[in-house]
């Protein structure tokens, strides 16, 4: 890695290489090439200096993905500022809480997601602003120095969401690692599933503007829709899809790929949760190579299958891959973790945080470039994520793993009561403080349950003070958790059960649980 | 060819398993918003669309698949019915 290397270097190294070549595509079909995504970024930039946003600064990001969006977040990191990509389908309250948290200098908005009641110092620099579509809104926000490329919020087990910073280097060491191992070519076409908020979505936006691919921006509501989303990936030729195992399960289950032709896509990667072999193979299975074989390139070049693990805080710092050559008896029993992504070093540490160096399950560590500087504002939550051993930083990721082989690790579950459900991290406590917001709700507990086809379900058991419906949590929880996060399920009880020290009997819980299907 | 009420009846029980562990509560009725007010979320209704298609031997269109035709049980049984014809 060049020292200094920013992530905005690496998009205008390869639009000097590639003008002509189309950057970003949309489902509706607009498109803009590598030259005029750069002429707009360089516009935005020097828009965003003259109006006093560089380095230390921080621009928060209110809108559905757009090309205008991704040119802004380019802007933001040319003009020294750090981007903070912040969910717009996130209720107002969640979104009026983030931005007292983070204390930006602008807020760039689709004007219609514009929350009311914050206070701001609105200039009027409207005439100058280059995007015509999205407004921008300025703040006296508090300068921090440093080298922030952007913030991604995340669930927090206070109650609260967290701001994970990541620095230039993070993300340069990310994109680099991505680009030996993928080694896309210019005319690679990736697709861009995850929401900008969610940080799948760093892999498809910069590994492509790293390598004068194209990124072809995929909305939410088709993305949520399966149906539609097969039929995008197909018909648009991609190439390299990268999404959550959940994803590519709606996709197998209710998108009927076996009605489209995705020979064009050979590079199938997934992360955020853990994927079943049976499910990756029933997808493999719809996505039959058989009936491409005609075509000699496909023939020749197999259809890899990649599981990358690693929380926000590291993006992927293990990774695991197969190809459709394997054959089905070489799959693993479950989809293993695998290696460390070189430079980051990878351990496993018991109980007391004694590092096990040959066999053993733990707590996954890491340390590396690609670890994270810290939480936005949570010194108390920085303290106990990151330990020093050996003269190195090492990130306490919170999962379990397990060494099966020198260079193979597999998932063991989790430290704490974290839930993933569609890729998201959720804690039960975020859940909890909400639900106990409710007038009726007297203890709660959130627990992670399966419909009985597998997809991940939040249970809730709650005893409160009058019977509530499950309709009237969910509305009071919707107006601060997203969609994501609301209740599935909801087990009344008249007490929760307890543990002999007092307090709330998860066991007991889980074991009621497996009733609740 | 099923009536309104029969399609109805078909979506309330699926409904009632998949959603509500078994009973539709008190405050949830044909009308009730079902997507723009996040009850039903999008693998459900994904569930939902397929479990009508192998109900009624019809078919959605990928772009059919969408809150207008999903968002209330009275919606989407007007919605089947079109289907039928």
């Amino acid at each position: 890695m060049t020292p200094g290397e920013r992530l905005h270097d690496l998009f205008f190294y390869a639009a000097e290489k590639f003008p002509a070549h189309p950057a970003l595509e949309t489902i509706s079909g607009e498109a803009i090439s590598y030259a005029g995504l750069a002429e707009k970024v360089r516009e935005i930039s020097a828009f965003f200096k003259r109006s006093g946003i560089g380095p230390g600064t921080r621009v928060a990001l209110l809108a559905p993905k757009s090309t205008d969006l991704v040119a802004v977040m380019l802007g933001a990191s040319a003009s020294g500022a750090t981007y903070i990509p912040i969910d717009p389908a996130a209720p107002a309250e969640r979104v009026r809480f983030l931005l007292r948290d983070l204390d930006p200098h602008a807020l760039v908005c689709d004007p219609a997601l514009f929350p009311s009641d914050i206070p701001c110092q609105q200039q009027n620099m409207q005439a100058q602003w280059p995007i015509e579509k999205l407004s921008i809104t300025f703040f006296p926000g508090e300068n921090h120095p440093g080298d922030l490329a952007y913030i991604l919020y995340t669930s927090g087990s206070t109650g609260q969401p967290k701001g994970v910073c990541i620095t230039h280097e993070n993300a340069v060491s990310f994109i680099k690692w991505s680009l030996g191992i993928f080694k896309p070519g210019a005319g690679t076409r990736f697709s861009s599933i995850a929401p900008f908020h969610f940080d799948l979505s760093v892999f498809d936006l910069y590994v492509a503007l790293a390598s004068g691919g194209t990124i072809l921006l995929i909305d939410d509501e088709s993305v949520k829709n399966a149906r539609m989303l097969t039929q995008i990936i197909a018909e648009k030729k991609i190439n390299v899809a990268y999404a959550t195992p959940s994803t590519w399960r709606a996709i197998s289950d209710f998108g009927k790929p076996e009605k489209f032709d995705f020979s064009a896509l050979h590079h199938f990667l997934f992360a955020g949760e853990v994927f079943a072999p049976k499910h990756l193979l029933a997808l493999a299975e719809k996505f039959d190579r058989k009936k491409y074989e005609s075509i000699a390139e496909v023939a020749a070049a197999p259809r890899w299958y990649y599981n990358l693990y690693g929380p926000t805080e590291t993006n992927v710092c293990l990774y695991y891959a197969v190809n459709d050559h394997a054959g089905a008896e070489q799959e693993p029993a479950a989809f293993p973790l695998g290696d460390a992504c070189l430079p980051l070093r990878i351990v496993l540490a018991d109980e007391q945080g004694n590092f096990l160096y040959s066999s053993g399950e733990g707590e996954i560590l890491v340390s590396g470039p690609q670890v994270f500087p810290g939480y936005w504002n949570r010194p108390e939550k920085n303290t106990e994520v990151f330990v020093e051993q050996n003269g190195l930083r090492w990130y306490r990721t919170g999962d379990r793993g397990g060494r099966i082989s020198e260079d193979c690790i597999v998932f063991k579950g989790r430290i704490d009561r974290m839930i993933k459900k569609r890729g998201y991290r959720i804690e039960p406590g975020e859940v909890e403080a909400a639900l106990m917001r409710h007038p009726d709700v007297l203890e709660c507990a959130v627990t992670a349950g399966e419909d009985a086809d597998g997809y991940a379900l939040l249970i809730v058991y709650v005893s409160a003070s009058k019977n509530v419906e499950i309709t009237s949590l969910r509305e009071h929880c919707s107006r601060t958790l997203p969609g994501y996060m609301l209740p599935d399920r909801l087990v009344m009880l008249h007490e929760l059960p307890k543990t002999s020290s007092g307090k709330i009997d998860y066991q007991a819980l889980r074991n009621q649980t497996n009733d609740v299907k | 060819m099923a009536t309104q009420d029969e399609i109805r009846a078909n979506i309330r029980q699926f409904l009632a398993e998949n959603i509500f562990g078994g009973n539709i509560p008190a405050d949830i009725n044909d009308d009730s918003k079902l997507v723009s007010s996040r009850i039903m979320d999008s693998i459900v209704a994904l569930k939902l669309v397929t479990h009508l298609e192998t109900s009624f031997g019809i078919e959605f269109e990928a772009h059919e698949v969408d809150q207008d035709n999903l968002d209330s049980i009275s919606i989407m049984a007007g919605f089947v019915q079109t289907k039928l014809k």
